[in-house]
This record gives structure tokens, sequence and C-alpha cells, in this order.
């Protein structure tokens, strides 16, 4: 729910129940004001009654309905009423129905004998009153609640068009592109600061992203420049004609380890770049001919280990990402297959329903399966492996929120990669 | 050739220039930007081989300039950012490769000497190594007139070697040209042998001994004959 309604809906409540409490402070007040009008005159009449009673000789009660009654009590009665008012109801004959009637007891004594007096008069008046109370409060009621939505709907148009804009602003904001934040500007002193400090904290969240990926990149230059100077030093001894072979397999173990460094650093760098983000180009891409082409790529591995190849590639299915880590996911996992494949084995790549799965004849595995996606975890007896190939995957997998499962017999490795549906990643694509 | 030479680290621009001359280049050096921007003004070279990280500037800037001024002049980019935009931006501006650091000195002169030959001879010609003719536009070699039958990893395997005479070649620079620019290239080594091994049967059925030995197990030497 949006603040503005939520604002209006609890301003409309409180204001319903102002005006239904005042409603009846102004009903009670008028009906106090009621009562001591027609009091007044029922005190009034009763002096005009015992005016004309005075005149006569015998008490009785009048032939017609005149609005009182007179009757005799005793002497004992006489002593113990008070002059008081009541609240009756009486029926009516025209309305047939009981109306609220005000009444006044009193007494007098007439010539020895003992009387009592009622006198009545409508309180049918005080009832209209109550009523157009009523139907004023509701009226007021209802244009308020009207007026209220008016005035939020004006409000939302103008006077919180600034937050709006500032909401959408950083709904696309990228801190890996370089647009500037175009905020809108406001009189408003909540908006400026909010402006203000929007803008601030996207700036230094652009910075310390360019800081970070500089670093990276930064961090791989210092240490790939003396490592490529070191090989071709290394390069260059080896060319020499009188080299004995002990000296050559030194160099060559030399070039190997320092390639090896060069080989880890990349990796290393590739899953910080990873988890920075920086790879936030996103696209929709089709997985089945990055597939075949790296399979075409290790094709050597699979000629000279004489794999059977098995592939079942859905040329439709695409997944929203970035086409190069894609890449680097798929190469992976098929250089992995085609590598750890027993010799004369066979590689089984699927693709489709937004899955990729990818199956080798492999000898058992001794560790757990999960351990494998951890860094520097190594099964294979390969010499050279960095154990970083299924770390690579695993970062990929994460930054898409994909998830890879192993599975794993006696005789088959199999890994497959649940790409999520797309409306998924949208949401998590974003920054 | 004339070769200019962008970069600001001495343990690299002294092998790097010591190695193309033996190749038999005229190689000059610049380690500023603004020294590269004065050679690059005032002659004219083959081709430029421009580090992007430079005292001064941005590789890039000079490249931008030289393709505006010298369009015929070859450039390959040197980095050690092995950064996309950087590898996309260099290519875009018009260099004719891209090479990360660290490489193969092999690498590179294959590099070069691709760039060279499709530059100067407008992408087509033969070439002679020792009694083999090598047509590099259609990707054919022959002996004494018969086309030996190769494959494409075959073709740029010997590409390698012919690029990199009398030289040894490491089993991680040829692994790394056939195969591309994977790191943890390891696992291909041992395929290198039987790759050569076919190569070295392709000739012979034509009749043409390939003189490919190896070096301890390190690598490789091809000497034309």
């Amino acid at each position: 729910m949006r603040l503005l309604n939520r604002s209006t809906l609890i301003s409309t409540l409180l204001l319903l129940l102002a005006l239904v409490i005042s409603g009846l402070y102004i009903y009670d007040q008028v009906s106090e004001e009621v009562h001591d009008e027609i009091d007044e005159e029922l005190l009034n009449r009763k002096l005009e009654i015992l005016a004309g009673v005075q005149s006569q000789t015998v008490v009785e009660n009048p032939p017609l309905y005149a609005g009182f009654t007179i009757e005799p009590i005793s002497k004992r009665e006489y002593k113990h009423l008070k002059e008081h008012f009541e609240d009756i109801e009486l029926y009516e004959l025209i309305e047939k129905e009981h109306e609220p009637h005000r009444q006044l007891v009193t007494k007098f004594k007439h010539r020895d004998q003992y009387y009592r007096l009622r006198i009545e008069a409508s309180l049918l008046d005080l009832e209209d009153m109550g009523e157009v109370i009523a139907y004023s409060t509701a009226w007021v009621c209802a244009a308020l609640v009207l007026l209220g939505f008016l005035v939020n709907f004006l409000l939302q148009k103008r006077l919180w068009r600034p937050f709006y804009q500032t909401l959408d602003q950083l709904k696309h904001f990228r801190v890996d592109q370089p647009d500037a934040l175009h905020l809108p500007t406001s009189t408003i002193l909540e908006f400026q600061e909010l402006t203000q400090v929007v803008s601030t904290l996207a700036e230094v969240n652009r910075r310390s992203y360019q800081q970070q990926k500089q670093f990276v990149e930064n961090a791989s230059h210092e240490i790939q420049t003396p490592l490529a100077i070191a090989l071709h030093q290394a390069e260059e001894l080896i060319q020499n004609p009188d080299l004995q072979e002990k000296d050559a397999r030194a160099l060559g173990l030399l070039t190997e380890q320092l390639e090896r460094l060069s080989a880890l650093n990349k990796a290393l760098l590739l899953m910080t770049k990873i988890s920075n983000q920086q790879y936030a180009d996103v696209e929709n891409v089709a997985v089945a001919p990055i597939v075949r082409r790296l399979v075409g790529e290790y094709e050597y591995l699979s000629e000279e280990k004489e794999l059977q190849l098995d592939l079942q590639l859905d040329e439709t299915m695409q997944v929203r990402a970035n086409v190069h880590l894609i890449e680097i996911l798929v190469r992976n996992l098929v250089r992995n297959a085609m590598l750890h494949a027993t010799e004369n084995g066979s590689v089984q790549i699927h693709v489709s329903d937004q899955k990729l799965s990818i199956a080798n004849t492999a000898r058992p595995i001794t560790g757990k399966t999960e351990a494998l996606f951890e860094r520097f975890v190594k099964e294979s007896p390969q010499r050279q492996s960095l154990g970083l190939g299924l770390a690579i995957v695993k970062s990929i997998c994460e930054a898409y929120h994909y998830t890879p499962v192993i599975e794993t017999t006696d005789h088959q490795f199999q890994i497959t990669i649940q790409f999520i549906p797309d409306s998924f990643q949208k949401d998590s694509g974003a920054l | 050739m004339k070769i200019l030479l962008i970069e600001d680290e001495p343990g690299l621009y002294e092998t790097i220039s010591r190695f193309l001359g033996e190749e038999g280049h005229v190689c000059e050096l610049a380690t500023t930007y603004d020294e590269a921007e004065e050679k690059l003004a005032l002659y004219a070279y083959d081709c430029v081989l421009i580090d992007i990280m430079l005292p001064g500037g941005s590789g890039l800037d000079l490249l931008r300039q030289l393709k505006e001024s010298h369009k015929s002049t070859g450039a390959i980019v040197i980095s050690a950012k092995d950064s996309l935009e950087d590898k996309l931006t260099g290519l875009d501006l018009g260099a004719d490769d891209y090479l990360p650091k660290p490489f193969h000195l092999s690498e590179l002169n294959a590099r070069l000497k691709s760039v060279l030959r499709r530059l100067k001879f407008e992408g087509s010609d033969t070439m002679q190594v020792g009694s083999l003719t090598i047509d590099t536009e259609a990707r054919t070699v022959f002996f004494n007139g018969e086309e030996v039958l190769l494959n494409r990893k075959e073709y740029d395997l010997l590409m390698v070697f012919v690029t990199n005479q009398n030289r040894v070649i490491k089993k991680s620079a040829l692994a790394e040209h056939v195969w591309g620019d994977n790191s943890d290239q390891s696992d291909s080594y041992d395929f290198i042998y039987s790759q050569i091994k076919n190569l070295r049967k392709r000739f012979s059925q034509v009749g043409y001994e390939l003189t490919i030995q190896t070096v301890y197990g390190i690598g490789y030497k091809f000497s034309p004959h």
C-alpha cells in the first residue's frame, strides 16, 4: 500500500471517529438545552393549571385530554411526593407508536384535599433534532472523505512527485554504469535532503565499486608483469643450444610453475570479478551453440580418449545472463567432463528445460561431492590441475542463483545446472 | 620490418626488443606516452606493439591516434589488464590483435608475423619454408607441388613452428596457440605429442620429413630443410 493511501486511510478513520464523537456531543448539548426549555414550559403550565384550579370548587380531570392529569392522593403520599421531571413513553394515536415525552410530576393542596398533578410535553422536537444532527454529520463525513481522496490524488501528482522520481531513478541505478542519476529538484526540505543523500550514496558506491575494480585489475597487472618478465627470461634461456639436460629440465619446471602461478592469478581474478558483479551485461544467451562450439574445441580430448559423445541440445533454450560467464561455465564443465572421462568412455550433454546436464563415465569419487565446489579441491590425478574449475562454476552459479547438483554412481559423474526461470532472474540480475 | 615497442617495464622491453632484433626486425622503443606520441608522429612503422598502461597516458589513446594517421600500420595491444573491456576497446579502435600478459615470445612472434603478413601482402601470399610452400590465405601447404592435407588444428600447429623456426617452443606455448587462450592448459600438453606425431605422419605421406625435434621434454624445435 502506498504511503499516501495509508495515511489517507488512517486520517479518514480518525476523522470519522472524531465526527461521530462530535455528533454525539452536539446531540447531548442540544438535548440538554431542549430539556431545559421543555421543563421551563412544564413549570409555566403548572402555574397556569394551579391558577385555574383555585377558581374551581371541585378539582377534577378535564373532560378531554389536555396534556395533564390530576388525581387525589392521601396525606402520607403527599408528604413523600417530591416535585420531579420524568422521561416517559406515551402511545400516540396518530403516529400509532410510543413517542418520548417529558413529564412533570408535582402536587398541590386544594381545600384540605391532596392532589397529584402530571403534566406532559412531547419530546418529538428533540428526536427530529437528533436525526438532523446525524444526517448532517454523515454528509460532512462523506464530503470530507471525498475531499481527502481528492487531496491525496493531487498530493501524489504534485507534492510527492520528486519522491517517486527519485525512487524510479534508484530502481534503475547500476554501480557499473557511468550514467549519473537525474534526481529531481524540489523546494521541500525533506526531498532536498533525500536527493542530496541519495546522490552522495550513489557516488560513494560508484567510486568504491570503481576502486575495487581498479584494485583487482591493478593487482592482476602487478603480478602478471613480473611473471611475464620471468617467463620471457626462461624462454630465452631455453634457446641456448649448449643447454644441458639437467638445466633444461630445471627450466622446464620453472616455466611450468610460473605458468601455473599466472593461471592461478587469472582464475582467482576471474572469481573476484564474478563476485564483484563486473560482468553486468545481461542478455538472452542460447546455450546449445556454445555447448557445440566448446565440444568442438575440446575435440582433441575426446578423440584422444576415444570418447563417445552424446549431445541432446534444445536449440531454443535461452538463459538471461552474461554471455562470457555462460561460456566460462560451459567451458569448465565440458572440459572437466572430457578430461575426467575414462578411456573409451562416454560424455552425455543435455540442454533442455532451463537445465544443462553433463555426465561422463568416471572412476568412483572418494571424497564428498560438495567439497568439489570448494577451491583447490582435486579429485583427479592430473598433475597440474588447479582445482579451480568447479569453484569458478560455483561462483558463476552463485552470481545468478543457479543450483548446481552433482550426482555420482560408481561409473558415472553427472553435474546439472538448473537455470532458474526468466521471471526470477530479472530481479536478481539488477543490482 | 620496423617495429615500435611501447612498453615501460625494463624487464619486458629489454627481452622483447632483443628477441625482435634476433628475428631480424628493427625494433625501436618508447617507454612513456609522450615519447611514443612523438615517435609515432615523426616516423613510420610496419607494426606497433602497445602496452595499455603507460606513464603519462593510456596506450589506447595512442592506438586511436595511430589508426587515425597511419591506417596501414599494424598494431598489437599487449596488456596485463586481463580486462574484457580493454580487449574489446582495443579491437574496436583498430588493433590487429590483443595479447594478454604474460605471453610467450613465440606467441608474440607468431601473432606479429601474422599481422605483418596480412598488412604487407594484403592477405594473399605464398611463403617458402625450406622446400615447403605455404599459402597463408588459402591455408594450404605444398611440397613439390603436392598438397599436404592438414586439418585446421594441424595447420595452426605447423604455423607456430613456421613462424618460430630454429627456436625452442614450449609445450605450453604450442597448446595455448592451438587451443586458444585458456588458463589451466596443462591437460592438453600430452596431446601435443600425439598431434606432432600426426603432423609428421601427414608430411611423410608426401615424402617430406618434418624436422621437429623434442628438446629435453620441455618443448619442440623446428629446423626446416
